[in-house]
């Protein structure tokens, strides 16, 4: 076993009670034993509902897992760091002084789940597994079973009783009960993309299960009996979406039930949610009522009373002074929000405040937000900022928004990446402002008299964090400390929960981390997973990561539409693509009334199709790269594609030196760090075989442009005809924006069976569907019998 | 003729021109307009929201009230606003905010919330608009947010202030009004984020 170095990296607040106390915190006991835990759990919940109290501690031990929980007796962390192969084993309270176990894994682990005092299971990805393992004193963790599971095991829950546990399987889209009595899968069943997370109602009697790419859940029933599934629609930012934008949501990595369990929230993003940037979506936190699997946000009924039309309209208009605060008619969108997170990658519920805490992937934080609001996620409570910044103009500030009032003495000052507040001595924005940039001051007249300044800093600290890229959360068992798994940085953060006011100023802005590992990455494509997951990086993210429409190097099923200048677009160079953006959904409007006239030069109102593409495992030829072929390396595609993807960033920021070293460094974790989907290694059948020899068929030409040996791609660019699905899928509607150039780059095939919708527009939902409406417009396809054309289908799953 | 800018000057400039066409209705409707029926702030009715969780926000202790059953216990009122607040008691609130104090008469809540700077607008959200009012607060320096609490409510109202960077008006969320009465549930649960930022 090795035991790498364990240290506490960085307790800026010195000797403060905090740093010494660990996690425990005001002196609560550390744990209670697993019985007693799982009987007080239904006890607390209930006296949550009817008489909150401070001093209650929380239910212990969940039975939902987490990348981090702490294990029965609260005297230790279980952490689950999937880049390390390996589990880690923290003594509590955390201490410099006692490093981390290092637990060996016959793969990637997602999950961990403490059953009871003798067992802890284990979600390992590929090979599919649910490790059994005991508690041992000097190794940590010893396995004590290993149960075969479908690969890519990721989220776990375990029934009231403690006596199964229900498994996601994500690329491979199943669910698995486990029974724990005899460590044996009892059944398992097909349900639809990147199932993830996985909870079990109260009373046993059905469990919900979160999809990373898809906006609806699947319900599960007969849970201890044979299984049963079920589609559960479930409205996207009912409140925030747009009229006429289709549902989609992505990110769902996890879900969360109130102790009753009568409401499911469900952390995401919502692409068809209007917000701080609409051609991203927005980031939301749904509730579900599982009484009626009905959406708790629903759209307002009725009008406003006591208004004319005739106010309305000189309001809406001129604003006449007599018309009365405006209503849910007036302006046309919706009120912004400030994104409380971007990139929700797990979340908890904090009974004793009714409250969810959120890890923010995206920004390096965790966001509490109230549990008793419709909608959650516009109820931002408190922020716990993970970054550690000292935030110095020197130390790289992306931007910050400082308010103070006229007399000079600030009052709050954030940041636009949701890391404030902070206090003035934080930032010395003030006394510096001469090394940013001053881009605008405000007066206000109303009172109380205040003023606005916005700066903005150059980034010259690429992937500076404490805790990069949080993506498990776990609470003590007085709920008044948590920890959280820092992905990027190879650490565990601990915060205090304990109100601002009991704290000092360095606990506020900066956790205690204890580092698991070194880092088995070069330094370079270490920077690169950092960046991976960062959208707060001034120069490359522009508010969202690559992460956040490639999760885990995989894709998130969207197709979104691109927005082509047409000044660029008409110079049509072959060497260089056209400035563009992506817009999450075709209507956007705020938008488009202005699209024609002022930013690209001739009309496009919708843009061209593109579905996310998948990465892992399909980056390793040296190129060309993009849609068209027109990135000759992989670097040059990260940063056309920054500039595609972050809209803030100009074309000149591309090929700067800070750009560069960033798309260097990318590019060097998505060749080295991004994980493959899990591969069936095992004959082919009778059918796939068939398969094979059709594809290999010279009349039907698959493998003239996917040529097997180069990862089935030719790499060159071909012509592609307009498909006719676009018209028929959108209807009366048109949506989308012909193509004026068919010109494709092949496409690799590889693990082409796991990233439905297909064709670049997404018109089909399945591979049958795509062979069967191909048309011959990729090799000839028309003459197969639907014997032949089930069987390429089933061959190309194989790849 | 094609206006020339980057990308982000244009993208930023079609956002911003959209937003000015709410921004310039909203102009004329913000505090210290005239107000045709604003009830009038009775003295001594504006007490504060109260709980052991105090207020929300970064200092706060998050613990929640508990519901506001005595509003359940509440008489049928009758289908419009009290024109007058005589005699409204203070509303707990399970997650109040510093920005806003709550009153109830009978079923009827007020809301009065003073965020700090303009507001642009407020906007019933979710729920019922049968009988919910937004009115001026002068005294206040805000508004008051009025509305029937009854069985089955899932209501939201968003209040916005303006923000920018002196050359730009744009509109922040300032504070989210929340009120959920499930059936079967003793009483309605209020939860307010002030400055939600």
């Amino acid at each position: 076993m090795a035991c790498l170095s364990g240290a506490i990296v960085a307790c800026l607040s010195g000797g403060l009670a905090g740093c010494s106390s660990g996690g425990s915190g005001a002196g609560a006991p550390a744990g209670t034993t697993q019985g007693a835990a799982a009987a007080s759990a239904s006890a607390a919940a209930q006296a949550s509902a009817n008489n909150p109290s401070p001093s209650r501690p929380g239910p212990s031990t969940p039975r939902e897992g987490q990348a981090i929980t702490r294990s029965a007796g609260g005297d230790a962390l279980y952490v689950a760091q999937q880049d390390l192969s390996a589990l880690h084993v923290l003594p509590l309270p955390l201490d410099a002084s006692r490093p981390p176990l290092r637990v060996a894994l016959p793969g990637r682990p997602s999950q961990i789940v403490v059953v009871d005092a003798e067992r802890v299971l284990v979600t390992v990805r590929d090979p599919g597994l649910v490790l059994v393992m005991r508690p041992d004193a000097a190794a940590g963790l010893v396995e004590t079973a290993r149960i075969p599971v479908a690969a890519d095991a990721f989220g776990i829950a375990l029934t009231p009783d403690r006596a199964r546990a229900l498994v996601t399987s994500a690329w491979t889209h199943t669910v698995s009960a486990v029974d724990l009595a005899a460590n044996k899968v009892v059944f398992s069943l097909d349900v639809p993309r990147e199932p993830r997370g996985v909870v079990v109602s109260p009373d046993g009697k059905r469990a919900y299960v979160t999809h990373l790419t898809l906006p609806e859940l699947t319900r599960m029933d007969d849970l201890n009996g044979a299984g049963r599934v079920t589609k559960v629609p479930f409205a996207v930012a009912p409140l925030r979406s747009r009229e006429a934008a289709p549902e989609a949501a992505t990110l769902a990595y996890t879900g969360v039930l109130s102790p009753d369990g009568a409401r499911l929230f469900v952390p995401r993003r919502a692409l068809s949610g209007d917000g701080k940037r609409p051609w991203a979506g927005q980031p939301v936190v749904d509730v579900l009522l599982t009484g009626d699997d009905s959406s708790l946000a629903q759209p307002p009924t009725g009008r406003l009373p006591g208004y004319t039309t005739k106010e309305l309209e000189e309001a809406r208009t001129f604003g006449t002074g007599r018309g009365p605060f405006a209503d849910l008619t007036f302006g046309g969108g919706f009120p912004i929000a400030s994104e409380a997170f971007i990139q929700p990658r797990a979340a908890v519920y904090r009974s004793s405040t009714r409250t969810l805490l959120v890890a923010s992937e995206g920004t390096d934080a965790v966001v509490e937000l109230d549990a008793l609001a419709i909608e959650p996620g516009a109820h931002v409570l408190r922020r716990h900022p993970l970054r550690g910044r000292t935030w110095s103009p020197k130390a790289g500030l992306e931007r910050a928004l400082v308010i103070g009032r006229v007399d000079g003495s600030l009052y709050r000052i954030e940041t636009e990446d949701g890391q404030g507040p902070l206090a003035r001595d934080e930032t010395g924005l003030l006394n510096n402002a001469s090394s940013g940039i001053l881009i605008g001051i405000e007066r206000r007249k109303s009172p109380p008299a205040e003023m606005v300044i916005r700066q903005v800093m150059p980034d010259d600290s690429p992937g500076e964090t404490m805790c990069g890229a949080p993506t498990g959360l776990a609470l003590s068992v007085d709920e008044r400390t948590a920890w959280v798994l820092c992905r990027t940085t190879l650490g565990v953060a601990e915060i205090s929960l304990e109100p601002d006011k009991d704290l000092a100023r360095a606990q506020r802005i900066s956790p205690r981390v204890l580092k698991l590992e070194d880092d088995p990455l070069p330094a370079e494509a270490a920077l690169g997973r950092r960046l991976y997951f960062n959208a707060s990086d001034g120069t490359l993210s522009g508010g969202f990561a690559c992460a956040g429409c490639h999760p885990e190097g995989r894709d998130d099923g969207h197709v979104w539409q691109e927005l082509t200048d047409s000044q660029d677009e008409e110079r049509n160079d072959p060497k260089s693509e056209p400035c563009a953006t992506y817009l999450a959904t075709p209507t956007l409007p705020f938008f488009f009334p202005f699209v024609g006239t002022n930013f690209v030069g001739t009309p496009m109102q919708y843009g061209y199709t593109r579905q996310t593409p998948m990465l892992a495992g399909l980056l390793a030829a040296k190129g060309p790269f993009g849609w068209k072929g027109r990135s000759p390396d992989l670097p040059s595609r990260v940063m056309r594609g920054s500039s595609l993807h972050g809209w803030n960033l100009p074309e000149q920021f591309c090929g700067a030196s800070n750009m560069k070293a960033r798309a260097l460094a990318l590019a060097a974790f998505a060749r080295a760090g991004l994980f493959n989907p899990p591969r069936d290694e095992r004959p082919l059948t009778a059918e796939e075989e068939r398969g094979k020899a059709v594809f290999a068929d010279s009349k039907t030409g698959c493998q003239t442009c996917h040529v097997p040996a180069t990862g089935y791609t030719d790499r060159s660019v071909v012509p592609f005809a307009e498909s006719p699905l676009v018209f028929e899928k959108s209807g009366p509607v048109k949506r989308y924006e012909p193509e004026k150039d068919r010109m494709f780059k092949t496409p690799s095939l590889l693990f082409v069976g796991g990233t439905a919708p297909y064709f670049h527009d997404g018109t089909a939902a399945t591979l049958e569907e795509l062979i069967d409406k191909n048309r011959d417009r990729m090799g000839k396809t028309s003459h197969l019998s639907a014997d032949d054309k089930k069987a390429l289908a089933a061959f190309l799953r194989t790849l | 003729m094609k206006t020339m800018m980057s990308k982000e000057e244009g993208l930023r400039s079609m956002k911003l021109r959209a937003r000015w066409v709410a921004v310039v209705g909203a102009l004329g409707l913000g505090i210290g307009t005239a107000w045709a029926g604003a009830p009038d702030v009775p003295a001594g009715a504006t007490a504060s929201a109260s709980g052991p969780g105090a207020v929300s926000g970064s200092g706060a202790a998050l613990v929640p009230s508990a519901p506001d059953t005595a509003s359940a216990a509440a008489p049928p009122q009758s289908k419009t606003p009290p024109v007058s607040w005589e005699g409204a008691v203070p509303l707990e609130v399970a997650r109040p905010s510093e920005m806003c104090k709550a009153v109830r008469l009978g079923e009827w809540a007020r809301v009065t919330c003073s965020p700090p700077g303009f507001i642009m607008d407020i906007r019933l959200m979710a729920g019922s608009a049968d009988g919910v009012l937004f009115r001026e607060a002068k005294a206040e320096g805000g508004a008051h947010l009025i509305f029937p609490m009854r069985e089955g409510d899932r209501r939201e109202i968003c209040v916005s202030v303006q923000t920018g960077s002196g050359y730009t008006v744009e509109e922040d969320l300032a504070v989210v009004v929340s009120e959920v009465w499930l059936p079967g549930e003793p009483a309605p649960t209020i939860a307010i984020a002030g400055n939600p930022r």
